[in-house]
C-alpha cells in the first residue's frame, strides 16, 4: 500500500515538473508583443497562474515576472492583473514581483490591483 | 421539442444497431433520465407477463426476479437493462407484478409497498412507486396497471382496477386484470377513445403492447398459456385505437416512448406510423437546413442595415469621442483613448443613453443607473437588441467574427460576487464593448482585440439592432439532435 502511495506521489510530482517546463519553454518564447491586447500571451500568464496556484515555483513566478514586464509595456492597462487571479493573494507573488520588476513596474502592478479591487467591489456602471 | 427531436435521433440509431449489444448500451445511456424512466416502465410491463411462470421460494414474499428464460430479446434488454442502470450498484431488484422491488440479502423480494422499498432511488428511477395511493386497501387485492387496464370503475378512485391476487401468489395477478378488464366492452372502448386522445399515453401503451407481443412471439405458448389471448387482444386494440387518434401528433410523439423498437414490428402494429415517424424525423432535418440558411441571409441583411442606422453610428461616434475622455468621475483630466479606467458600462451607457440627442438608442431618463456590464443584456434587449448568439442559425459567432457594430458582454470568470442574469448565475462585473471594427474594441478604451483578457472573461451575448422587418422574417428553427 505504501508502496502504491509513493508511486502516486512521485507521478503527480513528475506531472507538475513536467507542466512547470512546459509553461517556463513557453513564456521564455515570449520577446514581443505585437498587439496590444493579446490573449494567446495573456492566457499563457493565466495558466502559468493556475500551475503556480497548484504548485508554487520561484522559477516559473521569475518568467510570469519577466513576461508581465514585457506585456505592460504594450497594455498598460490594470485588468492585465486579473490573469493572476489564481495567486493574487499568495505573498510569493509579491516576493518574486517586487523583486524581478522594475520600481516603476511593480508600482503599476499594486495600482492595477487596487483598481482591480475597486472594479470588483463597486462595480463598472 | 428539443428531448422530442433527441429522442427520435436516439431511437432509430438504437434500430439500426438492435442487435449489438453495447451499441444500445451507448445508445441508451444517451438518453435522458425521463427517456430512461419510459424504458424502465415498459420493461417493467413486459416483466410482468412473466408472473405466471415464475416460481416462488417463499411463501409470503411473492416472486422473484427470474432471469432464467431462453428468450434471446429478453435477455438482451435485461442484461442491458442491469448494466446499464445498476453496474456499479449493489442494489439488486426483483420483480413484483409489474412494480419493481427491492431483494433482501437473503435473496426475498420486499413488498413493493415498503416503505424501503419506496424511498429507494434506484426503484423511484422506475416510475410511480407503490405508495399508499395505489393502495386497494384489503387482503389479496392488487392494484392493475392504469396504463393497460384502465383508470378502472366508475365508482372507483380512477387509479385502476383492484384485482383479486393473493397475497401469498401473485401468479394469478395479470390474468385476475385481463378478465377485470374485458368484462365490460363499454369500459374497453371508453379506455381506448381516452388513449387515442392522449398521444403521450398512446404511445406507450403502443409501447407494451410492441414489447408484449414480440415477446409472446419469441416465447413457447405452452410455457406462457395467456399469449395467445394477450397477442390478440393487444393487437386488436391497438389498431382500433390507432384508427381514431391524432396521427399527427401521434407521429410526433410516437417515438419518445417506443424504445427500443423493431420498425417493422411498429409498422405492423400501427399501420405504418413507425415508418411515417421516421419520414417525420427525415422532413424536419430537412427543414432545419432551409431554415438555417434562410435565416443566416436574412441576418446579413440586418448587419446591413443595422451598421447605416443613425443611431448605430452615433453610437459608435459617441464612444470614439469619449475613449480619451474622463466621464463624471470616472478618472481626472483626460485620459488615453487606449486606457481603461475600470467603467465599461458607464462609458457604453453614456454613449448608448446620450441627453439630448436625437441618435440615441434609449433616453437619458432611462439611463440604467448602478446597473453592471455583465448585466447589460437587459437594457440592451428592452431596447429592441437581441443576443446573437441565443440563435441556433448563429452558431459559432464570437467578438472575433461577429458583425462591426456588435455589442459585446462578458462575464468574469474570476468573480468576486455573481449576479443572476436571466435566471442564470454570472460572474461580475464583468465587461461591455462594442465591436468599431475588426480591430476596434470600444468601451471606455478601445482595445484592439476582444477584451477577453486571455479567458479572464467570457463572452455571454453579442447583440444587435435588428429592425422588426427583419425579425418577422426570421424562422423558427426545427431542433433536431446532433444537428
Amino acid at each position: 500500500m505504501n508502496k502504491i502511495l509513493i508511486m502516486l506521489l512521485f507521478s503527480f510530482s513528475l506531472c507538475a515538473t513536467e507542466m512547470e517546463e512546459i509553461l517556463i519553454e513557453d513564456l521564455k518564447e515570449v520577446k514581443e508583443l505585437h498587439k496590444r491586447h493579446d490573449n494567446t500571451v495573456l492566457k499563457l500568464m493565466n495558466d502559468a497562474s493556475v500551475e503556480l496556484n497548484k504548485s508554487w515555483s520561484d522559477n516559473l513566478a521569475k518568467e510570469l515576472a519577466r513576461v508581465y514586464a514585457l506585456v505592460i509595456i504594450k497594455n498598460k492597462n490594470y485588468f492585465v492583473v486579473d490573469t493572476l487571479d489564481p495567486i493574487l493573494n499568495n505573498s510569493n507573488l509579491d516576493r518574486i514581483f517586487k523583486e524581478n520588476l522594475s520600481e516603476e513596474d511593480y508600482q503599476h502592478f499594486l495600482n492595477s490591483l487596487k483598481i482591480l479591487k475597486r472594479e470588483k467591489t463597486e462595480g463598472n456602471g | 421539442m428539443r428531448s422530442l427531436t433527441l429522442l427520435i435521433f436516439v431511437i432509430f440509431n438504437v434500430q439500426a444497431s438492435f442487435s449489438k449489444d453495447e451499441d444500445i448500451k451507448t445508445k441508451f445511456q444517451l438518453l435522458s433520465l425521463q427517456k430512461q424512466r419510459a424504458f424502465h416502465i415498459s420493461l417493467i410491463k413486459h416483466l410482468a407477463k412473466r408472473d405466471m411462470s415464475t416460481k416462488y421460494n417463499f411463501k409470503t414474499n411473492n416472486l422473484k426476479f427470474d432471469q432464467r428464460t431462453s428468450h434471446f430479446l429478453f435477455e438482451n434488454i435485461s442484461n442491458l437493462f442491469f448494466r446499464c442502470a445498476y453496474a456499479n450498484e449493489e442494489t439488486k431488484l426483483c420483480n413484483f407484478g409489474g412494480w419493481m422491488s427491492l431483494m433482501t440479502e437473503g435473496e426475498q423480494c420486499t413488498p413493493p409497498w415498503s416503505s424501503t422499498v419506496r424511498r429507494n432511488e434506484t426503484v423511484q428511477l422506475y416510475g410511480d412507486v407503490y405508495d399508499s395511493g395505489f393502495s386497494c386497501g384489503g387482503a389479496d387485492l392488487f392494484r392493475c396497471n392504469p396504463l393497460l387496464f384502465g383508470p378502472g370503475p366508475e365508482n372507483g378512485d380512477g387509479k385502476g382496477f383492484c384485482a383479486r391476487a393473493k397475497d401469498d401468489d401473485p401468479r394469478d395477478s395479470t390474468y385476475s386484470c385481463m378478465r377485470n378488464y374485458l368484462a365490460d366492452n363499454d369500459y374497453v372502448d371508453q379506455h381506448l377513445l381516452a388513449l387515442s386522445k392522449d398521444p403521450e399515453k398512446l404511445s406507450q401503451y403502443l409501447n407494451v403492447v410492441v414489447k408484449t407481443v414480440r415477446f409472446c412471439e419469441n416465447s413457447n405458448y405452452g410455457e406462457y398459456p395467456y399469449c395467445p389471448e394477450m397477442k390478440e387482444i393487444m393487437t386488436d386494440h391497438a389498431s382500433m385505437t390507432i384508427q381514431c387518434a391524432d396521427r399527427d401528433k401521434l407521429i410526433e410523439t410516437l417515438p419518445q416512448v417506443v424504445l427500443p423498437l423493431n420498425l417493422e414490428e411498429l409498422d405492423r402494429l400501427s399501420a405504418g406510423l413507425g415508418t411515417e415517424a421516421q419520414a417525420y424525423i427525415e422532413r424536419l432535418r430537412q427543414e432545419r437546413i432551409e431554415a438555417l440558411a434562410h435565416n443566416q441571409a436574412v441576418y446579413e441583411a440586418a448587419y446591413s442595415a443595422y451598421l447605416e442606422d443613425n443611431r448605430t453610428l452615433a453610437t459608435m461616434d459617441r464612444l470614439r469621442a469619449n475613449s480619451d475622455r474622463c466621464i463624471a468621475d470616472s478618472c481626472r483630466g483626460s485620459k488615453s483613448s487606449t486606457t481603461s479606467v475600470g467603467y465599461c458600462a458607464r462609458y457604453m451607457k453614456y454613449a448608448f443613453f446620450p441627453t439630448n440627442d436625437a441618435t440615441s438608442y434609449g433616453k437619458w431618463a432611462d439611463y440604467p443607473w448602478g446597473s453592471d456590464a455583465v448585466e447589460s443584456g437587459e437594457w440592451l434587449e428592452s431596447h429592441g437588441f437581441v443576443n446573437l448568439m441565443d440563435d441556433p442559425s448563429l452558431e459559432g459567432i464570437t467578438p472575433e467574427n461577429a458583425p462591426l457594430g456588435a455589442i459585446i458582454v462578458y462575464e468574469d470568470m474570476n468573480p468576486d460576487q455573481y449576479y443572476t442574469v436571466d435566471g442564470q448565475r454570472r460572474g461580475g462585473p464583468g465587461h461591455i464593448e462594442m465591436k468599431l471594427s475588426e480591430n476596434e474594441f470600444a468601451s471606455d478604451f478601445i482595445n484592439d482585440e476582444p477584451t477577453r483578457i486571455g479567458g479572464a472573461r467570457k463572452p455571454i451575448g453579442i447583440y444587435i439592432n435588428i429592425p422588426d422587418e427583419f425579425k418577422g422574417r426570421l424562422r423558427t428553427i426545427p431542433e433536431v439532435a446532433g444537428e
